[in-house]
């Protein structure tokens, strides 16, 4: 009996790993493009519910869209920036969806990162996405800083 | 017969009313309000050539500021200070060079590919060829290119320019 335990053991650990990363790692093939920008600081801590101090002016974010295995309006997501970085990164899968609070049309991609709630972007076109607030609003940067994630690379 | 006439003049205010203001063909609610746009873009080739800065010049992005003036002819006034940037600040070394601008503006359709927000021109002296921006909504506008499309910014800057005041 005991003879079987050990192999039982590695093969469960095995399928167990290998199944995981199937779930959380991304292909470098289903990579729907990179999206860098800065942002100001206070109010997307705000909207994160993060705690910051007031010297925070801007946020470096980099958002990494995979398409999903049977459609090009979903898939799953990595966004980078402010505290989500390292371990931290903020994953999830997002989907496309339609309307802000402005444009009935405009078309949003709803990002659900694990345990938090959703993150919304509004798609100008292949290259260009702006942050929303939780109702879908545009947010107003400053002088320096916009909204808005651009692409700059892509598979 | 005193019904049927009050039914009538109602009606046709109503019809005054609608064509007086007709239905929105784009997504945003309305035509975007007099105010200040400020914001900070790359600086590339189409928009030094629009501002007429010598291809030589060093100009690593600029700072806008777009005063929409509150009146029917829509007018505007713009400045653009560019230069080197500062390292470790959002300035520019030697404070930059500035241009003015001023002009009118108008809208002239509607944005690709989804076609759903407008499109601005704006032209005056000292800008060829002229300006194209998006309106997002009445805060966020955005820059076009000739195709009327989002021009892409970079990791640093983006094309967009956000209201200050009204």
């Amino acid at each position: 009996m005991k003879n079987f335990i050990l192999p039982f053991l590695l093969f469960s650990s095995f399928f167990y790993i290998n199944n995981c990363t199937a779930q959380t790692a991304e292909k470098a093939s289903d990579l729907v493009g990179v999206f860098d920008g800065r942002t100001p600081c206070q109010e997307l801590a705000k909207q994160f519910n993060q705690t910051t101090t007031p010297e925070c002016i801007k946020i470096k974010w980099r958002l990494k869209l995979y398409k999903g295995p049977a459609k090009n309006d979903e898939g799953t997501f990595q966004l980078e920036g402010f505290v989500f970085k390292g371990a931290d990164v903020l994953k999830g899968k997002w989907h496309a969806t339609v309307g802000t609070a402005a444009n009935p049309e405009a078309l949003v991609y709803q990002l659900n990162p694990a345990g938090r709630g959703a993150v919304f972007f509004l798609k100008a076109n292949d290259n260009v996405f702006f942050f929303l607030d939780p109702q879908k609003n545009l947010m107003v940067g400053n002088r320096d800083f916009s909204y808005t994630l651009n692409r700059t690379a892509t598979n | 017969m005193m019904t049927i006439k009050i039914f009538l003049a109602i009606v046709l205010t109503c019809i005054l009313v609608m064509k007086a203001h007709p239905q929105n063909t784009t997504g945003t609610t309305s035509a975007i309000t007099a105010g200040v746009f400020v914001g900070s873009t790359p600086c590339d080739s189409f928009i030094k050539a629009s501002l007429e800065i010598p291809s030589v010049e060093t100009c690593e992005f600029i700072k806008w500021e777009i005063r929409l003036l509150d009146n029917p002819s829509g007018h505007f006034q713009l400045s653009a200070l560019y230069g080197e940037s500062q390292p470790n600040t959002n300035g520019f070394k030697g404070g930059g060079k500035k241009i003015e601008i001023s002009g009118t503006y108008k809208i002239v359709g509607e944005t690709k590919p989804n076609e759903k927000h407008r499109l601005y021109h704006f032209s005056g002296n000292h800008l060829k060829p002229e300006l194209l921006l998006i309106q997002m909504d009445n805060n966020v506008l955005h820059f076009a290119d000739n195709n009327h499309d989002f021009i892409t910014g970079n990791a640093g800057f983006s094309y967009a320019v956000n209201r200050i005041e009204k």
